[in-house]
């Protein structure tokens, strides 16, 4: 399995890296200052140096010119300072060294004879500075060895470089422990979404995170709210579905053995007739329960443009001969187009199960009307009925799955879901229905009302 | 026995009250939960020996049908007969006032036999069989002895001696009688409760069922 990298571990890693280099880069600089603040310092000291034994030879010159030649002995040069030892110095006349010190060489420190020179003397470098007196009778040469140099700023950079070694670690660990602190809320995080039954989906808690992670909480919860919803759905509709064909199949038991138990033919041709027309009514039900499950579970993407006119006309046309048959006349009213973004399929069940259902509550010579029209940014399709309507106090039971009004169970009609099947179509178009009765207009009766959002004109873009 | 069966599903109730007729009952139904108020309202509950009662019932709920038939003081037996199959709902229903619970779908067999049983307890019997001088009736095989010979008889002077036999000690009006041998679509006779009572004194003899004068009969205990 592949390792996946730690958040807190890429961050920590990076601040260390950065912190290092941060410090080796402050530290490289100012031990280059510092060494070139050295070097001038020393350069300036082998320049004093130099200048004292130039106006010392030249008082020697005044008051003792017999002592031309006199070698400073070790004595006269005593080792003051163990930095004594790499700083020599020559006095050269003409070409005779006349004066110098124990641990100078015996050629010349340097071949340049005026100011600041670097050279290499016996395989040993050494920084020098050289002056004659005056009137260029004596030559001075001041040197020191380099080594001795590079001895200091080794120490300086090993001073500069020391409490970072120790430093280093100690920040680290301070790093580490930093984000260790700022990642806490999503470690919290983390352990509360592990810590879930998967089942449980209640929104996580969204107080006191940080703004980078909010919005994936959000979503989270969105997500978790929207799968909640349709557990919940699907788990009612389960219960109901297996709840409510308890019912009929009992019906379908229980006629048949009344067809079993009967005493002459007609009691026993009764009940199987009665078993027949059950089994029908739950073959539909059943049917009706399978389109309710692909609609709620039916999303936008196959919307079309389409026509709700024409999807009207269609259903009227096709239902007209049916209801005839029961002497319910089916009048359509509609605007010219009633454009709709939506699936033709559907539309056409919404209408149809709206029509049905209005015919079926009416009595021979009623009337059943279909209205289509535009309105504002809206389009509304209405179906009017005049049966015995639906109880005030009933209405917003309407729609509810498996209810029926007690006139169609009197009538031993509907499976309780053409209506939820009405409103899950026009939900998903982005519609709503509304029923009411007819009573205001002092007659009887039922209008089932469809609002959608008016789609885009065919053809045009 | 008289039965009042409240059920919306009309395929179910068609078939409760058909196949409890068969079974010897007299059963009327109704399938709304204000109907089932209305048939049972005030006196009218006397006239059943049962009532089974669905719980999702269309204009007002099964439960409240029940509580408040017990909220004043009736005792009718109720079996509740439900598609709902929660523990939670069980206990319910028994504790609001139900005296049995049946799931569906269900046995048309053994709903008789529970519904006889609950008539059987309410009127004091625990044993199946009913026993008067001499004369053995089994509600269950539908039959009636006399001294260990089995006797015909038509389903409502079954009905009637059921009647009887069950208030075995107890006057019971001619009314009384009337209303626990006919439904509502029965067409009823003047005299038929005589007429029965007649049949009966001559097949199981004169001394079981007494005629008392201006108030009714009586099966005596033992």
């Amino acid at each position: 399995m592949a390792r996946r990298t730690s958040l807190k571990f890429r961050i920590a890693l990076r601040a260390c890296l950065l912190v290092g280099l941060l410090w080796l880069g402050a530290a490289a600089v100012t031990w280059m200052e510092a060494r070139q603040e050295a070097e001038e310092l020393f350069d300036a000291h082998l320049v004093q140096a130099a200048s004292l034994l130039v106006a010392q030879t030249d008082l020697r010159i005044e008051h003792d010119d017999d002592h031309a030649d006199e070698v400073f002995e070790e004595s006269h040069a005593p080792s003051l300072h163990r930095y004594g030892r790499r700083v020599a110095f020559q006095v050269w006349a003409g070409r005779r060294l006349t004066l110098h010190s124990a641990n100078a060489p015996q050629l010349p420190l340097s071949a340049v004879e005026e100011g600041l020179s670097d050279s290499q003397v016996a395989g040993e470098r050494w920084r020098v500075y050289s002056a004659w007196n005056e009137r260029r009778q004596v030559l001075v040469q001041v040197g020191e060895r380099v080594s001795a140099r590079e001895d200091v700023t080794r120490a300086m950079a090993a001073g500069l470089l020391r409490p970072l070694l120790v430093a280093l670690p100690l920040l680290a660990l301070l790093i580490w422990w930093a984000v260790q602190q700022g990642v806490r809320p999503l470690d919290a995080l983390a352990g509360a979404v592990e810590g879930r039954a998967p089942d449980k989906l209640t929104p996580l808690p969204d107080q006191e995170l940080p703004a980078e992670v909010l919005p994936l909480v959000e979503r989270l919860n969105i997500l978790f709210a929207r799968v909640a919803t349709t557990f919940e759905r699907e788990r009612r509709f389960t219960a109901d579905a297996a709840h409510e064909l308890r019912t009929p199949l009992a019906g379908l038991r229980a006629q048949a053995q009344v067809a079993r138990a009967a005493g002459d033919d007609a009691s026993r041709q009764r009940a199987l007739d009665q078993l027949i027309a059950g089994c029908d009514r739950m073959a539909h039900a059943v049917e009706q329960m399978l389109v309710l499950a692909r609609v709620e579970n039916a999303r936008p993407e196959d919307f079309v443009p389409a026509d709700l006119a024409a999807v009207a006309r269609e259903v009227v046309a096709e239902r007209v001969p049916a209801a005839l048959d029961s002497e319910v006349s089916i009048e359509l009213e509609a605007d010219a187009a009633a454009p709709v973004h939506g699936n033709p399929v559907w539309l056409a069940m919404l209408v149809r199960n709206l029509v049905d259902n209005a015919v079926g509550h009416s009595a021979a010579g009623d009337l059943v009307r279909v209205t289509v029209r535009r309105e504002g940014d809206g389009l509304r399709l209405s179906v009017r009925d005049h049966g015995p309507g639906v109880p005030e106090d009933e209405l917003p039971r309407l729609g509810q799955r498996f209810w029926r009004s007690p006139e169609s169970l009197r009538r031993g009609a509907g499976s309780g879901l053409g209506l939820s099947i009405v409103m899950r179509i026009a939900e998903l178009h982005g519609g709503h229905v509304v029923f009411r009765n007819n009573d205001a207009d002092q007659e009887r009766g039922l209008t089932v009302e469809l609002a959608l959002p008016l789609g885009r004109e065919r053809g045009s873009r | 026995m008289r039965l009042l069966i409240v059920e919306d599903d009309p395929l179910l109730g068609d078939a409760l009250q058909v196949g409890m007729t068969q079974a010897g009952f007299a059963a009327d139904w109704v399938s709304d939960g204000v109907a089932a108020e209305n048939a049972l309202a005030g006196d009218l509950a006397a006239n059943f020996d049962a009532l089974v009662l669905d719980l999702g019932l269309p204009r007002r709920d099964g439960l409240s049908v029940l509580r408040g038939l017990r909220a004043r003081g009736c005792r009718l037996p109720v079996l509740i007969l439900t598609a709902r199959d929660a523990v939670e709902d069980r206990i319910l229903g028994l504790d609001s006032g139900a005296d049995d619970y049946c799931l569906k779908p269900f046995d048309m067999g053994e709903l008789g036999a529970r519904l006889r049983a609950l008539v059987r307890r309410s009127e004091g019997q625990s044993a199946p069989v009913l026993e008067a001088c001499g004369v053995r009736l089994d509600p269950a095989a539908h039959t009636v002895c006399v001294d260990g010979a089995g006797v015909e008889l038509s389903a409502k002077e079954f009905a009637l001696l059921h009647a009887l036999m069950l208030n075995a000690g107890r006057v019971l009006s001619r009314s009384q009688l009337e209303e626990r041998l006919y439904t509502w679509n029965d067409e009823t006779g003047s005299n038929t409760v005589e007429v029965y009572i007649h049949h009966l004194r001559r097949k199981l003899g004169k001394e079981l069922i007494r005629n008392i004068r201006g108030v009714g009969y009586l099966v005596r205990k033992r």
